[in-house]
C-alpha cells in the first residue's frame, strides 16, 4: 500500500467511524465490556495466584532432633539437611529458643513454664523453608531417609499443604476458564457487531468493486477501523481498572486485615494489563472486520 | 473491442441467460442491446462485467479473454470499462464530487489530477453546482448524471449502460441519452442495454435485439419495432 493509499484508507476509517457513529459506539461499549469482565478475572487470579504464593511461604517443616544427638551430629544433620534440593532455608531452633518462643505463645500463663530452664523438656529443631509446595512430598521424603542421623521426629502438615495444593490447581484452572471463555464470548459479539456494521455497507463495497477497487484498498479503511476501535474498547476497561482497582484492594485488605496479606499493586497489574488488552482488543477488532469483509469482495 | 463467441450462460436453476450467441462490436460504435425481460440483456451486461461466468463460449474486451483473467486482475479489467446501473449506485456517504474522485483515487490518481479533472467532468455533465451535495439531495436525473461522470472520469475506452433511463422521466432519460452519445462522439465505444423504445427509435443507432437469450436481429440505424 503506497502513501497516498494510505492516507486515503486512515481517512476512510475514521470517516466511516463517525459517520456510522451509533454503530461504533456499540461496537466499542461491546469490546469495552468484555474486556472488563477478562481484565476483572486477570486482576482476581493474579491476586489468588500472589496469595497462594505467600501463603507457600508461611508454611514450613519442622525437623525435632534426637535428644542423645551431639553438637557435631546437628552439625553433620544441617549439612545433609542443606544438600537436599529445593529446600530453600534451614533455621536451628535451640531448646532455649523454643522455651521463649513458647513463653511468648502462652502470654500472661507463661509462668507455668517457671524452672523448666534448668531442665528444659524442649527438644532442637530445624526449621525449613521449601521453595514451592510442588517439592513439598519430595523433601519430607528425604528427611525420612535421614533419620538414623539424628533426626527424632518431622512435623510437615501434609494434608493442609495437600489441601492447599488442590486450591491453588482448582483456583488456576477456573481462572484460565473464565478468561478463555470470555475471550471466546467477546470475540464472537465483536464479530457479529462488526459485521453488522459490514453488511450495513455491502452496497458500498459493492460499488467499490464494480468501479474497479482491488481487495486490499476496500480491505484496508475496514482494518484500521477495527484497530480503532479495538483500541478504544481496550481503552475503557484499562481507565476504569485504573480508576477502581487500589481502593478496591484496599478495601478487600480492610476485611481480611487479620490474615496480613500483601496484594498486587496496580503498576504490576498494568504490565500485563495494558499488553493484553492492547493487543486483544486490536486482534478481536482487525479479526473481525477480515472475516466479515470477505463474503462481499467475492463480486 | 467486444465479440462474443457461441456465448452461453446456463444459472443453476436451468435458466438460460443467453445462448450460443455471437457478436462483435468495434471500437467507438454505440450500440443498444434491446429485447423484453429475460431476453437476456442483462446476462450479457453481467457477462460484460465478469459479474458471472460464461457456461460455454470466448467473450474478448478491451483485448482481454474474460475467461484467463484472474482474480487479482478483474480490478484493472474493470477500470478500463465505466459502468453505468438503472440504480445509480452511487457511494451514499461520499458528496457528488468524492463519488467521482473515487473513482481515480482507486486508479492511484493524484490529488493534482483528482482537482483538476473531476471539476470539469462535473461541468460537462451539468453538475457544477451540486458538487458538494449528497446523493440523497439529488434527483435521479443528476444521480445518473454524477454515475456518468464517475464512469468517465478516467476515460475509458468502453461504456456499458444498464438500463440507464429505467429510472427517469422522458426529458431526463433524454439529457443521459444525449451525454451517452456525446460520449460516444469522443471516441468511446457506448453499449446501452435498453427497454426504451422511443430513444431507440429515435437515436437511429446500430440495434442489436435479444429474444430467449439469443439475437433475434442486429441492424444498423435500426429501431426497436424492428424486433416485431
Amino acid at each position: 500500500m503506497n502513501l497516498r493509499n494510505t492516507t486515503y484508507a486512515i481517512q476512510e476509517a475514521f470517516r466511516s467511524l463517525i459517520k456510522n457513529r451509533l454503530m461504533t459506539i456499540a461496537s466499542v461499549i461491546t469490546l469495552a465490556g468484555c474486556l472488563f469482565i477478562v481484565s476483572i478475572s486477570y486482576c482476581i487470579a493474579s491476586n489468588i495466584d500472589y496469595l497462594l504464593f505467600q501463603m507457600e511461604s508461611l508454611l514450613s517443616i519442622t525437623v525435632y532432633i534426637s535428644q542423645d544427638s551431639s553438637s557435631e551430629d546437628v552439625n553433620n544433620l544441617v549439612k545433609l539437611i542443606r544438600d537436599i534440593p529445593h529446600v530453600s532455608n534451614v533455621e536451628y531452633i535451640s531448646s532455649e529458643d523454643a522455651l521463649a518462643q513458647f513463653r511468648e505463645n502462652l502470654g500472661d500463663s507463661s509462668h507455668i513454664l517457671d524452672g523448666l530452664e534448668s531442665d528444659n523438656p524442649l527438644p532442637r529443631s530445624f526449621v525449613l523453608d521449601i521453595e514451592t509446595l510442588g517439592y513439598w512430598d519430595y523433601v519430607v521424603n528425604r528427611l525420612d531417609e535421614l533419620k538414623g542421623e539424628g533426626i527424632d521426629t518431622i512435623k510437615h502438615g501434609k494434608q493442609a499443604v495437600n489441601i492447599l495444593i488442590t486450591i491453588n490447581n482448582v483456583l488456576r484452572v477456573i481462572c484460565v476458564i473464565i478468561i478463555a471463555g470470555l475471550g471466546i464470548i467477546s470475540i464472537v459479539i465483536i464479530f457479529n457487531t462488526i459485521k453488522l456494521a459490514v453488511n450495513s455497507r455491502k452496497t458500498e463495497i459493492n460499488i467499490m468493486k464494480y468501479v474497479g477497487a482491488t481487495d486490499a484498498f476496500i480491505r484496508w479503511p475496514f482494518i484500521i477501523e477495527g484497530m480503532i476501535i479495538g483500541v478504544l474498547g481496550a481503552m475503557v476497561p484499562t481507565f476504569l481498572i485504573h480508576t477502581v482497582y487500589t481502593p478496591a484492594i484496599e478495601l478487600v485488605k480492610n476485611s481480611l486485615s487479620i490474615l496480613d496479606f500483601d496484594f498486587r499493586t496496580r503498576a504490576y497489574i498494568f504490565t500485563i494489563l495494558i499488553p493484553l488488552l492492547g493487543i486483544l482488543g486490536v486482534f478481536i477488532g482487525v479479526l473481525g472486520s477480515v472475516t466479515s469483509i470477505r463474503q462481499h469482495l467475492n463480486v | 473491442m467486444i465479440t462474443a463467441e457461441n456465448l452461453t450462460k446456463i444459472y443453476d436453476n436451468g435458466a438460460k441467460g443467453v445462448d450460443h450467441l455471437s457478436l462483435r462490436i468495434d471500437d467507438g460504435e454505440f450500440v443498444f442491446i434491446v429485447g423484453t425481460s429475460g431476453s437476456g440483456k442483462t446476462t450479457l451486461v453481467k457477462l460484460l462485467l465478469k459479474e458471472v461466468e460464461p457456461t460455454e463460449g470466448k467473450l474478448l474486451v478491451n483485448g482481454d479473454d474474460l475467461s484467463l483473467l484472474t482474480r487479482s486482475q478483474m480490478p484493472y479489467y474493470r477500470r478500463r470499462m465505466g459502468v453505468v446501473f438503472q440504480d445509480f449506485r452511487l457511494l451514499p456517504n461520499k458528496t457528488v464530487y468524492e463519488n467521482v474522485a473515487f473513482a481515480m483515487q482507486i486508479v492511484g490518481a493524484s490529488n493534482r489530477e483528482i482537482r483538476r479533472s473531476v471539476p470539469s467532468v462535473l461541468a460537462w455533465v451539468g453538475l457544477a453546482r451540486k458538487a458538494k451535495a449528497y446523493p440523497n439531495q439529488l434527483s435521479g436525473g443528476e444521480q445518473q448524471r454524477t454515475a456518468l461522470a464517475r464512469a468517465i472520469v478516467n476515460k475509458p475506452p468502453l461504456l456499458i449502460a444498464d438500463e440507464p433511463t429505467g429510472n427517469l422521466d422522458p426529458d431526463t432519460a433524454w439529457d443521459i441519452v444525449t451525454l451517452l452519445e456525446d460520449i460516444n462522439d469522443r471516441g468511446t465505444t457506448v453499449v446501452v442495454a435498453t427497454h426504451a423504445k422511443e430513444i431507440v427509435d429515435s437515436m437511429k443507432k446500430r440495434v442489436v435485439t435479444l429474444k430467449n437469450g439469443v439475437i433475434l436481429r442486429d441492424i444498423e440505424k435500426g429501431g426497436y419495432r424492428d424486433e416485431s
